[in-house]
């Protein structure tokens, strides 16, 4: 089958999603929101948005069924912000919380030595070489985008594509091969997240060929 | 893959301070105050927004100042039509009292949202809305008014002078939940007599959180001041931007000139 990858974007409860349905529209793919598990069934690719805190937002994956749905599905995933952090094992914040259990590794509290949240548009610098399978998204990261958050993941630098500097090297995105993680925001990022979006996009549809 | 390598010397790397232009909106419009009297109309929010954006913008604001006084909220359909449109943060305030008005302004489309009066009022609401949303979508607003024993925080739109001391209300502010402060100077406010850089020090200096600093913005210099001087994270600005008086590629080409990390304008890198 040919045509445009279609693409789903989790809807699991609070945060601004009208600006990445938004950008998504902008760069004309074919997207639309999961509520459901069943919702992830025939996408070529899941985005899991996720603003604000992990506790609340893994009690609602839970909840409806979604969290085992992500794990279980074999389409690219693209975390972003909240949503890269949950797909690693452990996060801590004010408790301690289980996340999805993609990546290996766990979520801490950015160092006490910087400013918190990390606010702004950082640079973001690739760490490894390109890789052929997806060097369209990975050539995306190497540019200005913008970052909003206090906790930041630790994890093996097998899993790290890309970093930024902030009071230290900071993992900007992960990636196990199939998910991707971004701790930044495509969808506030101006042209530069449009274009990670597109090139997201374009990996699904790669994906599924 | 694997290894995290050294980055070379030409990629040293700083968190880019920010140029922000203000939306004042009233009614769906965009005006903006000489201390908040005398409107005049500058236009569409989302065209307006758009351009900014186009122009390099690291974030916007809009500001309801018609929320406050006339008890009505900020109209969510106009954050609505500028996320659809611009993909760079965006901030809204203006009459904000409760954690249902950031719940909606966030689904509106909002990133951020400022509350002035009404955390200064009630305290708690900030940590109420920090615990929902998250720190990093909290914003407190300090209007601040010069007066013989200080800075003080002034409410309702100016209207209204407070006993508080504007440093131990933001620090206060950040320790209930606000994840920024956004830092007006009313008596520099509208004026284009430069921002005022010793309260922005002395608040950037105090808390743990990224500092706005607003009022006042006449020129390129006034930036740099509010950056180098006064240590701020992001500068705000409305009527020199509206009114053409500073185009922001022009002013990032100065600031870029003058050492200050900036988010390059597109093509440059």
């Amino acid at each position: 089958m040919t045509g445009a990858p279609r693409l789903v974007v989790v809807d699991y409860g609070a945060g601004n999603l009208r600006s990445l349905g938004g950008a998504l529209d902008r760069i004309d793919a074919n997207w639309r929101f999961a509520r459901e598990p069943s919702d992830l069934d025939a996408a070529d690719g899941i985005v899991l948005p996720g603003v604000g805190s992990a506790a609340p937002a893994m009690r609602v994956l839970r909840s409806r069924g979604l969290d085992r749905a992500i794990v279980g599905s074999h389409a690219p995933l693209l975390g972003i912000c909240l949503g890269m952090q949950i797909l690693c094992e452990r996060l801590t914040e004010d408790e301690p919380v289980t996340g999805l259990g993609i990546v290996p590794g766990s979520v801490e509290s950015l160092p006490d030595t910087v400013k918190r949240p990390h606010m702004g548009w950082n640079r973001v610098i690739l760490t490894a070489p390109v890789r052929t399978e997806a060097r369209g998204i990975e050539r995306a990261l190497e540019d200005w985008f913008y970052f909003a958050h206090s906790y930041a993941v630790r994890c093996s630098s097998r899993h790290v594509v890309a970093t930024t500097s902030y009071g230290g090297m900071v993992p900007a995105t992960i990636t196990t091969g199939r998910a991707w993680g971004v701790q930044f925001h495509p969808e506030k990022s101006d042209r530069a997240g449009l274009a990670l979006l597109a090139a997201f996009r374009d990996f699904c549809r790669g994906a599924k060929a | 893959m694997g290894v995290v390598t050294a980055q070379p010397e030409r990629t040293r790397l700083v968190l880019a301070r920010r140029i922000v232009p203000c939306l004042d909106v009233a009614h769906g419009r965009v005006v903006k105050g000489i201390r908040f009297v005398q409107l005049r109309d500058a236009g569409d929010p989302a065209e307006q927004a758009a351009r900014y954006a186009a122009d390099g913008a690291d974030e916007i604001v809009v500001l309801d100042i018609a929320a406050t006084p006339d008890d009505r909220s900020t109209s969510l359909a106009t954050i609505g039509e500028i996320a659809e449109r611009v993909f760079v943060p965006l901030t809204v305030g203006g009459g904000v009292r409760a954690v249902d008005d950031v719940i909606a302004l966030l689904r509106a489309g909002a990133d951020k949202v400022s509350i002035n009066t009404a955390a200064v009022r009630r305290p708690a609401l900030l940590a109420e809305a920090s615990r929902v949303v998250g720190c990093q979508a909290v914003v407190a607003a300090i209007d601040a008014v010069r007066t013989p024993t200080g800075q003080r925080v002034v409410v309702d739109g100016g209207r209204t002078m407070t006993e508080r001391s504007v440093v131990e209300w933001a620090v206060e502010a950040v320790e209930h939940g606000a994840g920024e402060i956004l830092l007006t100077a009313l008596d520099a406010d509208g004026t284009r007599d430069g921002y005022d850089i010793e309260l922005t020090r002395a608040i950037v200096d105090t808390v743990p959180v990224p500092v706005i600093a607003s009022g006042g913005a006449g020129g390129p210099a006034d930036f740099l001041a509010a950056f180098l001087d006064g240590g701020a994270d992001a500068a705000l600005a409305a009527s020199i931007f509206h009114f053409g008086h500073c185009s922001i590629p022009e002013l990032k080409t100065y600031l870029v000139a003058n050492g200050v990390p900036i988010r390059p304008s597109e093509g440059r890198q």
